[in-house]
């Protein structure tokens, strides 16, 4: 049953692209682009037409294929054809005419005077909005087909409703409503590694339909809010839609402004077909959506925000050492970073939503495997000053933060107001930036000493924060060479039993020294800190060990981080 | 219901004082006159015009909540007002801001497990997204903020404290506007309510009474013209 399923929807997506994959579909921009298909029309209509012959010069012989350049030469221009777009785009200047042969010139100026009508512009479907198609995307693609597949994809062999979560009907949606909001028992990694990831989708339901980043912001709070209240058999849980919300809307944001930056929409052949498929990997809706418009296929212009002003993609691994919270050992591993700066922070010709945004992503060699991952994204930003030597801005950000290894487990969602500083210093290359932030978390959670919820798991608080941050860096030639930063978060334990407030902080000290423009060497020292203050009530939890009541003292812990890596950009 | 009636009777005396005034278009030195121009649904159905009807508005709004779940058990309905601040955004979204009133009324037959008075201050943001921009315009709303509870004389515990809290809370609904005038209108609305009261904890035997409920809501438009 699943598989019919799945192959019927895969074929029904099929059915759309094929409909759309018709090759040499052409697309006037803002300017006229001429290719030979256009060109061979345009000498047809022309009142000497069959007189013209077009024969290339030696540069464009050696630009295009032996079988392009023969089937050019040898046929008349009534007989050019589709397959010769693989010529490229002309333009009517006549410096691009140039690398046709003198005579041809001639011709084609006078072709050119005469044109056809200037075929209608193709307005991109991600400039208009299509509330049918995200609507659609949002309940089918990314509602209803997850739930079939979790509903009928798989045995399930556990007869407890709890476990059960899909066999939903009328009174568990009723049930729902009725309880209200909860906070589930769910492990870290799905609450604060899945979600986001599940509510980027729902993100892109609007994003690709040609809503802005705030309007779909609420499609994705609409589908966490949807998936939660009518697809689950459980209690609605409201760390699931927060987290699902906001942390959805930064990474779908983060995921739709990589797939548009890898997708070439003037790109043609096998190189179109690789860039489609990249920006598909960064995000499927969007795929999804040009599948069925077909502009898989389309040439057309980018947008013209599709490049940033500044973008840099880094590689590191090295090792790291820090103590195990639990066992109080410290441990060596193998660690592994992604760093991601997209745009710059004191660039405001452009303010819109994640126009500016940092991600950075971590894997260590010991469980878990991804040990963190943090975004920041600008939302707003106003120029205070702007000085030759000194510039100025408040912002606010939306920020992730996912700390998952032996030392500590936090993770949030995060508004961040900042100011940030630059300073040019003496040498021009040289600059010093500084910030300061305020955190408002709708949302974190972190560990909990004593707590284990006996059914589904979870052993972490969650709760609302309030926060601070701070940091200064020193860059040189796009690398920093020196980068301290420090954040604090305090957080109320709403989450039951909500018996315990937590003081998170962490650091890190970056020193980077370039060894060739494209490679560095790093070295640094940080910590994770986190102190826990409980108040549960006397006999409240458990020795699972002794069956005794088990006393319940605040908690300090506190984890050095050491380390040493290789750095190298990639772009 | 009756105040609710009471608004549309309201409106109607407004629109039908109206009556008489010219169809011109709008000029701003004739500003105060305009503002009760009747509008002809007729004629301006599916205009150009009208699909710049949407704008910053001002309403004041009467809600009546019928409750769910386990809060239903011991409150049976509520009632509150709000005034609310509505700052237009292009080209479908209203950004909300309001404040209000609201009393839960503590079921007669119940003699523990409640309070007697309980009262709060809602203190919401959000916003509504109009799908249709006419003389009638229905719409999607989501609301969110908190609410300052005050609840006090806990039935059957003398003992109990009273309690004054800050909780979240949570609305999505779907509603419209009508505009009779240029400047007036009503609105009518249906919402799913979902605030923290208190959460469930099966481990100190805590059974969750989170304040859910349907709310029916009324009221009045004044719409600033752009």
């Amino acid at each position: 049953m699943p598989i019919k399923k799945t192959t019927l929807l895969i074929l029904f997506v099929l059915f759309f692209a094929g409909v759309n994959f018709s090759p040499g579909q052409e697309t006037a921009g803002s300017k006229e682009v001429l290719t030979l298909k256009k060109l061979s029309e345009k000498i047809s209509y022309a009142e000497n037409g069959d007189k013209i012959k077009l024969t290339l010069n030696s540069i464009t012989r050696e630009r295009y294929s032996s079988s392009v350049i023969k089937s050019f030469s040898n046929k008349s221009n009534k007989a050019l054809s589709k397959k010769y777009d693989d010529f490229g785009d002309l333009t009517s200047k006549d410096n691009n005419l140039l690398t046709l042969s003198p005579k041809s010139k001639y011709s084609l100026k006078n072709v050119i005077s005469n044109p056809l009508p200037t075929p209608e512009k193709y307005v991109p479907w991600e400039s208009t909005k299509h509330f049918g198609w995200a609507v659609f995307d949002e309940l089918f693609f990314n509602i209803a087909f997850p739930w079939a597949l979790a509903r009928f994809g798989r045995d399930w062999d556990s007869p407890g409703q709890g476990e059960r979560w899909p066999f939903i009907g009328w009174q568990s949606i009723w049930s729902n409503l009725n309880n209200g909001w909860n906070y589930d028992g769910d492990n870290f990694q799905t609450n604060y590694f899945a979600h986001p990831f599940g509510g980027s989708l729902f993100f892109n339901s609007g994003r690709s339909n040609g809503y802005n980043f705030w309007e779909s912001g609420a499609f994705a709070l609409a589908g966490s809010f949807i998936w939660e209240h009518f697809m689950e058999t459980n209690q609605p849980a409201i760390n699931d839609w927060v987290n699902t919300g906001l942390n959805g809307a930064a990474f779908g944001e983060i995921l739709y402004r990589l797939s548009t930056m890898v997708t070439d929409n003037t790109a043609r052949g096998s190189h179109r077909v690789w860039t489609e498929i990249a920006g598909g990997l960064f995000n499927p809706v969007r795929l999804f959506q040009r599948l069925v418009t077909g502009e898989v296929s389309r040439v057309f212009p980018n947008p013209e925000w599709r490049k940033p002003d500044y973008f840099n993609l880094n590689l590191d691994a090295g090792t790291q050492v820090f103590t195990n919270d639990s066992s109080d050992v410290k441990e060596l591993e193998g660690m592994f970073e992604m760093n991601i700066v997209y745009g710059t922070p004191f660039e405001h010709k452009r303010t819109t939503p994640f126009s500016h945004f940092a991600f950075n992503f971590g894997i260590g060699t010991t469980s878990p495997t991804v040990q963190n991952m943090h975004a920041i994204g600008s939302l707003v930003s106003f120029q205070i000053s702007d000085k030759k030597t000194a510039k100025h801005s408040l912002e606010t950000t939306l920020n992730y933060d996912y700390i998952n290894n032996v030392a500590l487990i936090y993770g949030n969602a995060a508004f961040v107001e900042k100011l940030n500083s630059e300073y040019i210093l003496n040498n021009k290359d040289l600059r010093l930036r500084t910030n300061l932030g305020l955190r408002i978390i709708p949302m974190a959670a972190t560990s909990d000493d004593y707590f284990l919820d006996s059914t589904d798991g979870r052993n972490y608080d969650m709760g609302q924060a309030l926060g601070a941050s701070a940091g200064f860096g020193l860059y040189k030639d796009g690398w920093s060479i020196l980068e301290v930063a420090y954040a604090m978060d305090y957080l109320w334990t709403q989450s039951e039993p909500a018996f315990s407030e937590h003081l998170v902080q962490w650091g890190e000290a970056r020193f980077q020294l370039p060894l060739k423009e494209y490679f560095v060497f790093g070295l640094s020292f940080g910590f994770y800190k986190r102190n826990s203050y409980y108040h549960y009530p006397d006999g409240f939890i458990i020795d699972p060990n002794t069956g005794q009541p088990k006393a319940t003292p605040d908690v300090g812990f506190q984890s050095p981080l050491i380390r040493a890596y290789f750095k190298t950009r990639i772009f | 219901m009756k105040i609710i009636l009471l608004i549309i009777v309201f409106c109607f005396s407004i629109t039908g004082l109206s009556l008489s005034q010219s169809l011109t278009p709008l000029k701003l030195s004739d500003i105060k006159k305009e503002s009760l121009e009747i509008v002809n649904p007729v004629i301006k159905a599916g205009s150009s015009d009208y699909k710049k009807e949407l704008s910053d508005q001002i309403f004041v709004t009467y809600s009546y909540i019928q409750n769910l779940g386990n809060f239903k058990d011991y409150y049976s309905d509520g009632q509150g007002f709000m005034l609310n601040y509505g700052k237009y955004f292009p080209n479908s979204w209203l950004a909300v801001v309001r404040s209000g009133y609201f009393k839960q009324n503590f079921k007669v037959d119940v003699d523990s497990g409640g309070f007697n008075n309980f009262n709060y201050i809602p203190i919401h943001f959000g916003g509504r997204f109009y799908v249709y921009k006419n003389v009638f315009m229905p719409y999607f709303s989501f609301m969110n903020g908190i609410n300052i509870i005050s609840a006090t004389d806990f039935v059957g515990d003398v003992n109990h404290d009273d309690e004054t809290t800050v909780k979240y809370a949570f609305q999505v609904g779907f509603g419209f506007d009508v505009k009779f005038t240029r400047n007036f209108g009503v609105n009518a609305s249906i919402n799913y309510n979902n605030s923290f009261w208190e959460d469930s904890d099966p481990g100190i035997g805590q059974e969750g009474k989170m304040m859910t409920g349907f709310e029916y809501v009324g009221g009045l438009v004044y719409n600033f013209n752009r």
